[in-house]
């Protein structure tokens, strides 16, 4: 019986409710398809790059899904908040005929899990499209073929549908459970009045509104401005400032702007006086007391949702931009003999030889020239031939002085500046001090240079440069070498002047802190050699494989007389990696804008719609009254709009602000370029956002219609 | 004398033979049908302060929604200052509703979320009025109802007859052709319901044309003429035709009376 009640129930608030079904339905469908990403890796031919890359995509998004999973339990009670309160005469009904509260507890709480299985299940099917859909966009992004004939597959993941069935069940249930304690927890008096109760209106007086109106733009101008000039490169205490105020700002602004919209519009009489704008100005200044908290609480998410967009994608495309930097070369093939230490006491640790075991024997045996040394392992292994596949290659030499080596802190020392200050990087080895600049032959990364088309470097009789590709020193060397100290190189007096921000090989993660570019003949005679770099050109794609296959094969092989490979990374490697890195962040960015955009709409819509149907008296009052449907439907969109747009438009204010900032963030990865992915993805949201804003405008209607 | 008089006035209200079934009248209704009303015909003279009484069901809120346009009668005609409003449609029955109506609601019926002030502006800025007339119209009407002091107010802060005088003020504002009044003293102490119904009279006396729903001989007294209806059709009138209202109120009540009397037979 009471189930019977219940299942009438939903039936008859479907219709109503439409937006929140479709919400909740979303929210399921969202929630499952990105936490079943990391299952597309079993279908798809994925490299193993990419299936790497993915795992860690799964991994992320199951984090970022906890986030998420907590702004839908907000959504879901909320919602089920309104429905609740929006029908308590019908609950006092059921109580005023003879029913226990006992039995009308049991009554909500069967809607609600009868509401939520229904939506979970809808959600669920709708969730197996879309990530069927997220397959096919990822095949296109990683052009990963589907593994399956016919290149269909199905993709389902297990672990993901039990993960949403659970998040959505506990959603469900925490908000059974609001809803039941709501009813159970009201009088039947209350109930039965529930209509008829006036809300006491207390109008601010003008000055308060507009006081009030104006601290809060100051505030939220305040905290731009420390944020502008603060940055959050690193937490500080500024930055706290910034977010506490901009939050209070926030919604201090929702807290006026009725009274002041009211308030300045009143001062122009003609407009006050015209139509309907009267009655719309009221009926928003009416519901500020319980509004203002949830159109701050929107606005702040839309600013979230947005620039994590524009970020996200941002640091996708800086990424991207940052290829041409770090693939300068075909391939580039590293051998590492000896890894540097740092000691204490400024004093540089001792040289800690790789084992290379006989492989290092057969390096010396070739003079330590990796062009021969490669040539005669690709014929041992049985692999290409290296004339073949290469066209032009470059060796790099890295040495360090152990006798008399010139550290970081000799370089602060003849300079005064420092590293750790002027980089502002916390993450610093704290020994970084005594580690030894590794020293490199003018004459080689000139040649390297070249190779990749690159300007050479001019160095005059006495002169030394330092090559960096890392940010975290690259401003240190700058502000060094525009003080060009004197370093002792073999005790060779060198002037410290230039420093190039170049990458020397083609590499992922360009992490090149500085190597100190001499004289060729600066190099002591007693300096040991560390580390080889070979930067190579090849004709064509399939030759690029073909070199780097073919150093695979030598490092991997067991014949004494072929090079110690330490590591070969190629272009198309580092494209791949970069571009499956920066799809990751895409993905991520996309899946938390889309939810919170998704729930700030269904928040502002079930508000407005639960507030057309309680003023559907009054505008039946202004029908008999005589004013047209068109001044009433105006009158209702004024209102919807002014609750869309103004959270919009301060999230927007927000984020440009914070886009300002974050593009100093985005810096650290290279320039930010939002570009027209950013445009098409904003526009795809607000395409969301609008479509709700005509949902809920066209439902008002009918609602006040009727 | 008086009755020559009431007979020289232009008609503003003309209802034709006016009939309003309910129900459906199809093979599965079985012919359920209710007739609330049944050939109805009268008229309301210009300037007039008609009052219409009847037992519970016999068909006056019918008959006043209809004259309302909110409801449209089933046959018959209705024409009010000279149109027929049975044939109104969209935006010329709002039009209509908005120059040649005023409503009385038995619970006034304010926006809650506007001061008594707004409630009444609210009937001209619908008409569009020009806004720098508006104040003192409003300010206006307000004295002639004795509501200025609280025209500041809002609703909830109002007495429900202070409220019913801003909703009468919000009625006759626009100068309507007809004013009707559903009831509106039935939520009111009888202190209050005398002070609105004298309000009610001085907007007539100043030429609104009333047309009041009411089961109260008091509130019926005041009117100058009565229409009783019984069982959807005419069941008499009666004119005050200048006699004192004490005497008035009595010829209403035997009227009310005898009527009951005949709905008892009837069961």
């Amino acid at each position: 019986m009471l189930a019977r009640l219940a299942a009438g129930n939903i039936r008859k608030s479907l219709r109503d409710f439409g937006v929140y079904f479709l919400t909740v339905v979303l929210g399921v469908a969202v929630f499952y398809a990105f936490n079943s990403l990391s299952q597309q890796s079993s279908v798809l031919a994925m490299t193993e790059v990419q299936e790497g890359i993915f795992g860690l995509l799964g991994y992320v998004i199951g984090g970022v899904s906890v986030f998420i999973a907590f702004v839908l339990v907000f959504l879901v009670v909320y919602a089920n908040r309104f429905l609740v309160r929006r029908r308590k005469r019908e609950f006092g009904l059921y109580l005023m005929l003879g029913m226990s509260t006992g039995d009308v507890v049991k009554v909500v709480l069967l809607e609600s899990l009868i509401a939520g299985a229904v939506s979970l299940a809808a959600g669920l099917l709708l969730g197996f499209a879309l990530s069927q859909g997220l397959l096919y966009l990822t095949s296109a992004l990683f052009s990963a073929d589907i593994a399956a004939e016919g290149g269909f597959a199905f993709v389902f993941s297990a672990d993901a549908f039990a993960f949403t069935l659970g998040v959505f069940a506990a959603i469900f249930v925490v908000a059974a459970v609001v809803n039941a304690r709501e009813v159970s927890k009201s009088r039947l008096i209350d109930l039965m009045r529930a209509d008829a109760k006036n809300q006491e209106m207390k109008l601010r007086s003008l000055p308060v509104s507009l006081a009030v109106f104006v601290v809060s733009v100051a505030l939220i101008g305040v905290s731009y401005q420390l944020l502008i000039d603060n940055g959050l490169l690193e937490p500080s205490p500024q930055f706290a400032a910034a977010t506490v105020l901009v939050c209070v700002g926030t919604a201090l602004f929702f807290w006026s702007l009725s009274g002041f919209l009211l308030r300045v519009v009143q001062l122009a009489k003609p407009l006050y006086y015209r139509g309907l704008n009267m009655f719309a100005l009221r009926q928003l200044n009416a519901k500020v007391n319980t509004t203002f908290a949830t159109l701050a609480v929107v606005c702040m998410t839309l600013f979230l949702a947005l620039t994590s967009v524009c970020g996200g994608i941002g640091i996708r495309n800086a990424v991207e931009g940052n290829l041409a930097q770090s693939t300068g070369y075909s391939a580039s093939v590293r051998t590492t003999y000896y890894m540097a230490t740092s000691g204490g006491a400024g004093e540089m640790g001792p040289l800690e030889p790789m084992d290379l075991g006989s492989f290092a024997r057969y390096a010396e045996s070739v003079g330590y020239d990796m062009e021969t040394g490669l040539r005669e392992s690709f014929q041992a292994v049985g692999a290409a031939r290296y004339d073949d596949v290469v066209d032009g290659a470059v060796q790099v030499d890295f040495f360090v002085d152990a006798a008399d080596p010139v550290s970081f802190g000799d370089v602060e020392q003849a300079t005064g500046t420092s590293l750790a200050e002027v980089s502002g990087n916390g993450a610093l080895n704290p020994g970084y001090a005594s580690m030894p600049l590794l020293l490199v032959r003018v004459s080689q990364v000139n040649d390297a240079l070249e190779l990749a088309g690159r300007e050479p470097l001019q160095l005059g009789e006495g002169e030394a440069a330092v090559v960096a590709d890392s940010d975290i020193t690259l401003g240190f060397f700058q502000e060094v070498a525009r003080r060009a100290p004197e370093v002792q190189v073999g005790g060779q007096e060198l002037a410290l002047v230039r420093c190039a921000d170049v990458c020397l090989e083609t590499t992922s993660f360009p992490t090149n802190t500085g190597v100190l570019v001499v004289p060729d003949d600066a190099i002591p005679n007693g300096a040991v050699l560390t580390q080889q770099l070979l930067d190579v050109q090849c004709p064509s794609d399939e030759a690029e494989r073909a070199f780097a296959d073919a150093c695979e094969d030598v490092a991997d092989s067991a014949e004494p007389s072929t090079w110690p490979i330490t590591m070969t990374q190629s272009r198309l490697d580092v494209i791949e990696q970069s571009g499956s890195l920066s799809t990751i962040v895409a993905y991520l960015a996309i899946y938390l804008g889309l939810v919170l955009t998704i729930a700030c709409a269904a928040i502002l819509a079930i508000q407005q719609l639960s507030e057309a149907s309680d003023n559907a008296r009054r505008y039946g009052l202004l029908r008999k009254l005589g004013a047209p449907a068109g001044m009433i439907d105006g009158a209702l969109l004024v209102q919807v709009a002014v609750y869309f747009v103004f959270p919009l438009l301060l999230a927007v204010a927000h984020s440009v602000c914070a886009m300002q900032v974050v593009t100093d963030v985005v810096a650290v990865f290279g320039g930010l370029d939002i570009g027209a992915m950013v445009v098409m993805c904003a526009a795809a949201f607000l395409v969301v956002y609008g479509a709700y804003f005509l949902v809920t405008f066209l439902a008002a209607r009918r609602l006040v219609r009727e | 004398m008086e009755g020559m008089h009431v007979r020289q006035r232009r008609a503003m209200v003309e209802v034709r033979q006016v009939s309003k079934r309910y129900g459906t009248a199809g093979r599965r209704a079985g012919g359920c049908v209710t007739q609330a009303l049944d050939r109805v015909s009268f008229t309301v003279a210009e300037g007039e302060f008609v009052g219409i009484m009847g037992p519970s069901g016999s068909g006056k809120s019918t008959l006043l929604n209809c004259l309302a346009t909110i409801d449209a009668p089933t046959s018959g005609s209705i024409s009010i200052g000279g149109v027929d409003i049975t044939q109104l449609a969209g935006k010329q029955l709002s039009r209509f509703r908005r120059d040649d109506l005023g409503f009385i609601f038995q619970d006034a019926n304010l926006l809650d979320t506007l001061t008594a002030f707004e409630n009444i502006a609210l009937a001209l800025t619908i008409q569009k009025a020009p806004a720098r007339e508006i104040e003192a119209r409003v300010t206006a009407a307000a004295c002639q109802l004795g509501i200025e002091d609280v025209l500041g107010k809002y609703p909830y802060q109002l007495s429900g007859g202070q409220r019913q005088r801003v909703a009468a003020a919000r009625a006759t504002i626009t100068h309507p052709k007809l004013v009707l009044a559903d009831e509106p003293t039935g939520a009111l102490d009888s202190k209050s319901a005398r002070q609105l119904l004298g309000s009610l009279e001085v907007l007539n006396e100043a030429g609104a044309t009333i047309f009041m729903v009411t089961h109260d001989a008091t509130s019926a007294s005041y009117c100058e003429r009565i229409i009783l209806i019984r069982d959807g059709a005419l069941a008499g009138e009666l004119r005050r035709a200048g006699a004192p209202r004490g005497e008035f109120y009595r010829r209403i009540v035997e009227a009310v009376t005898g009527m009951g009397e005949g709905m008892a037979d009837a069961c």
